[in-house]
């Protein structure tokens, strides 16, 4: 059983698909399913999509490492791009409560890696940019 | 992504099969934006055959909610599967969206 899972992916959205088939297919061997899986599929995507649109001047020909780590009770995932520095953690927090009208979408998918992950690191490296995530396997 | 139409009395109901993400996101934005943009002010958007959405799929739904206020439009929603339905709790979209449990609830709840 694979208990590591490594992706390059080009930094063009039709890619999220891909590694959504991988990272599912990874998760299934590693039996983790239900609302963990979910939720590590999502933070995943949300934190990709913000690298593909944000991190480059244009979409294609660049790359995305994504590496998925499954340990004792921990999924330990790492994102890294090279693209222009970019802490997501630094995004201040979307307004939950705001009235319809004037809602917000920014910020909700790194609200949602905040809130389903149990630790987010980022560190600027080698010209890259580097973001930790860790969330427990029960 | 499958889109289907239909109009019951004055509610449009629009039935959602797939996943709501980065790369189908857009194909509802256009067809929401078009039922509004014909004059639709009650819309029910039926997500028993979806599963999955993420911010770029909330970011449709929350565009349709302020297009259809702003002429006095209501917009309900119906059939969200739990682990989705944590996605609308964790935006606080269930503070601004009515979500039902089927489309009977759902439409029953427009007024008049």
């Amino acid at each position: 059983m694979s208990d590591r899972l490594t992706l390059r992916i080009d930094n063009r959205l039709p890619e999220l698909d891909r590694m959504r088939s991988e990272v599912e297919k990874f998760l299934e061997r590693g039996h983790v399913s239900g609302r963990v899986a979910h939720h590590i599929l999502l933070t995943l995507d949300e934190l990709v999509t913000n690298v593909i649109t944000y991190a480059y001047a244009s979409q294609g020909g660049r790359f995305i490492d994504v590496r998925l780590v499954r340990s004792h009770g921990f999924m330990d995932m790492t994102i890294e791009d090279e693209g222009k520095p970019f802490n997501p953690l630094e995004a201040p927090e979307p307004d939950l409560h705001a009235p319809a009208g004037s809602r917000c979408i920014g910020g909700l998918g790194i609200h949602f890696a905040r809130k389903t992950m149990d630790d987010l690191n980022y560190e600027r490296k080698n010209d890259k940019n580097i973001l930790h995530i860790r969330k427990k396997i029960t | 992504m499958e889109l289907a139409v239909k109009t019951t009395g004055p509610v449009t109901i629009l039935k959602i099969d797939g996943r709501l993400d980065s790369n189908t996101s857009k194909e509802l934005e256009d067809k929401v934006m078009g039922i509004i943009a014909g004059g639709a002010s009650r819309l029910l958007m039926d997500f028993g055959g979806v599963d999955y959405i993420n911010s770029s799929g909330l970011r449709v739904l929350l565009m349709a909610l302020q297009h259809l206020k702003k002429s006095g439009g209501l917009l309900h929603l119906c059939d969200i599967k739990d682990y989705m339905r944590e996605v609308f709790d964790i935006s606080g979209y269930t503070e601004i969206f009515p979500i039902f449990d089927d489309q009977a609830q759902a439409l029953a709840a427009f007024p008049g």
